[in-house]
């Protein structure tokens, strides 16, 4: 899910790069309002464990493999804000050290895996969330189906780029689209399950820790449940 | 040891797990972008990443570097994070009592 170099104009990386940028500054501020050091820990815990887990992909179909993306993971754990902030530092990583991931395809990346995945994954979790008991178990399960939906959206984001932007003018648009929300959905359910086991395992021992929990002691930019 | 020490190593040693020993078994297929993007005829537009001569390009090309370069990118990410999130967080004293 990493863009390379090269699928999308400069011009319109350029611009993703600035918006990105703009989002980090955003999410700086807001983090800034409900980060404490207690959470400290967690958020770079969460921030080596993206980086790992999209080490490993996964097979998914005969000649297609997938890997974690971690956006709603990240942001159940610590906000979508800090969300956002991990999946910027995840993706820098990748793009400067290991060459994975385009330079000039990085504020695309971080807009689609930071912006779409964590965020937009992050506010599906939230009114999910509204629907359930609430539960400890509900957490689990909806943090899982709002991840694995997040796959689907953040591929869906590539569409829509590479539609304004693309630097292909020669391939059906919507052929495209179905094919990368097709094959997304099934990478989602490896989301989905990889995403649902570590929330588990992080409120089963610390449930006072987790933002998208109803058992957390911190402070929100938000209201759970309002 | 407190339990929040043991809890933050037993995270550390289960990251550099998967890092290190269970990213040796990855699928080298594509993606699900460079699936589709070969599907429909796009790969080509892709160029090479300016940094592919790095030491740790695509995380290097046999186990002992790919162990590498995810040993490497775990303590950068950690490192990244701690001091990021170090920066931007208020010490605990500075907050009213927790509370939802």
């Amino acid at each position: 899910m990493h863009i390379p170099d090269g699928f999308i104009g400069p011009g319109a990386s350029a611009i993703a790069g600035v918006g990105a940028a703009g989002g980090f500054a955003v999410a700086v501020r807001q983090a800034k309002t409900y980060l404490t050091d207690r959470l400290v820990p967690l958020a770079a815990l969460s921030a080596a464990f993206v980086f790992a887990a999209q080490m490993v992909n996964f097979p998914v179909l005969p000649g297609m493999s997938g890997h974690l993306i971690g956006g709603v993971l990240a942001a159940v754990l610590v906000g979508p804000s800090a969300g956002y902030l991990i999946m910027a530092i995840v993706l820098g990583v990748q793009a400067l050290v290991f060459a994975d991931g385009g330079l000039s395809a990085l504020g695309l990346n971080i807009i689609n895996l930071g912006g779409i995945a964590a965020v937009g994954g992050y506010w599906l979790y939230r009114v999910m969330l509204r629907f359930s008991n609430r539960s400890p178990r509900s957490v689990v399960f909806v943090s899982g189906l709002a991840a694995a939906i997040s796959v689907p959206l953040a591929a869906a984001g590539f569409a829509v780029e590479f539609a304004l932007a693309g630097t292909t003018t020669s391939v059906s648009l919507t052929s495209v689209l179905w094919a990368l929300i097709g094959t997304h959905v099934l990478i989602g359910i490896g989301e989905g399950i990889i995403t649902a086991a570590v929330i588990g395992a992080v409120v089963r021992s610390r449930p006072d820790l987790v933002y998208g929990a109803p058992t957390y002691t911190g402070q929100r930019t938000e209201d759970l449940v309002a | 040891m407190n339990r929040n020490t043991r809890l933050a190593i037993f995270a550390v040693v289960i990251i550099a797990v998967v890092g290190v020993v269970l990213s040796q078994l990855a699928s080298t297929e594509p993606d699900g972008l460079e699936f589709v993007a070969e599907q429909e005829g796009f790969a080509g537009a892709a160029t090479d990443h300016s940094l592919e001569g790095a030491p740790l390009a695509d995380y290097g090309d046999d186990g002992l570097s790919r162990a590498i370069a995810g040993g490497v990118g775990i303590v950068i990410t950690l490192a990244l994070g701690y001091g990021l999130f170090k920066i931007l967080g208020r010490s605990d004293s500075d907050q009213p009592a927790a509370g939802d």
